[in-house]
């Protein structure tokens, strides 16, 4: 049997590169006609809670939410994101919720190439006033502030949108192997 | 701090054999690879639901080791087989996740009941040793073919982070 000489402990090796998190959000306009207009897409940063939440679901202690939600970040007093936004607390941006019904579900199909989509069912949301939102989230719950907010992202600058106007939003978490 | 929107996925296994006596015959660190597999599960369960999965640890062999692949499946790895000389694939428990920090709680051993050399490690949901079952999470590869005898003990711990 070959000793291995102690000055050789505690070699090793990068093999393998990290894995990166990505992610897509979303906005299609959708015309009374059915017709998608506009298209607007945006990267995405998960939260350390939401990270925390992948990593307890994952490998165990954690209890998933089999149910998602994507809210709409107001252009209204909006500073920044933070690694640290939690639903409770989100210093550097407001929700926006001049649109009708609660936080709409995010069904996303089977994850595949280490990705996970609602793009062919998008959740949609009719506006009830005019206004500018500035960018998207995904939450676990679909109103109120107890539930994990897994990612935020905006767009560059404010988007108008309008009263009866219709949006169909779709997000894109990616995994994707360095 | 701002959220970015390239965050990184890590992974350290962190492998000390040990002699019948307890004196070490070698110990490493390796950062491991996550396959799709592994990816596809973690969002799976997160964000659908899906049944919780048992992680168990196991041991590459030395012998017809090419490489490893992110395509590699529990199913399917055409570049590495098991080491199948260790008396058990162990389940490893976590501790709660913290700053994007996932670790097990303490180690995993592995008793060797055959002699030989070893190339890695991965982490797999069932914990039958040779078992094509489950999903395979990750795998990390030795610098080094690493020498086993019968009755060592390997001892195994594994961090995952996402930051």
């Amino acid at each position: 049997m070959i000793e291995i000489a102690k000055g050789q402990l505690g070699r090793k090796k990068i093999n393998q590169m990290a894995a990166i998190i990505g992610g897509l959000f979303e906005i299609r306009t959708v015309l009374p006609d059915g017709r998608r207009v506009k298209e607007q897409k945006f990267k995405n940063g998960p939260t350390t809670l939401g990270l925390n939440y992948l990593l307890d679901t994952g490998f165990g202690g954690g209890t998933p939410d089999t149910t998602w939600f994507i809210l709409v970040i107001d252009n209204a007093s909006y500073s920044a994101l933070a690694v640290g936004d939690t639903l409770a607390s989100h210093a550097g941006w407001l929700e926006f919720t001049d649109y009708s019904g609660n936080r709409p579900a995010w069904t996303p199909a089977a994850a595949s190439g280490g990705q996970i989509t609602n793009s062919a069912s998008a959740a949609s949301i009719t506006m009830t006033g005019d206004g500018t939102i500035r960018g998207l989230g995904l939450c676990g719950v679909n109103s109120g502030s107890s539930g994990v907010l897994y990612s935020t992202g905006v767009l560059g600058t404010g988007r108008a949108v309008s009263n009866t106007e219709v949006l169909e939003l779709v997000y894109t978490p990616t995994l994707t192997p360095g | 701090m701002l959220p970015s929107d390239l965050v990184q996925a890590r992974g350290l296994y962190r492998l000390i054999c040990r002699k019948p006596g307890g004196k070490i015959r070698w110990k490493a660190a390796v950062r491991n690879g996550v396959t799709i597999q592994g990816l596809n599960h973690l969002f799976d369960r997160g964000f659908r639901g899906i049944t919780a999965a048992t992680w168990y640890a196991g041991m590459i062999a030395s012998g017809g080791f090419t490489a490893l692949s992110a395509a590699d499946t529990a199913a399917s790895h055409g570049g590495w087989s098991e080491y199948a000389g260790v008396s058990s694939r162990p389940a490893l428990s976590w501790l709660s996740a913290s700053g994007g920090l996932k670790a097990s709680n303490g180690s995993v051993s592995l008793t060797v009941t055959g002699s030989g050399n070893v190339r890695g490690c991965f982490m797999a949901s069932n914990g039958t040793v040779g078992s094509g079952l489950g999903v395979l999470y990750s795998t990390g590869e030795l610098d080094d073919d690493y020498p086993v005898a019968v009755s060592d003990t390997i001892f195994l711990t594994y961090a995952a982070r996402m930051a």
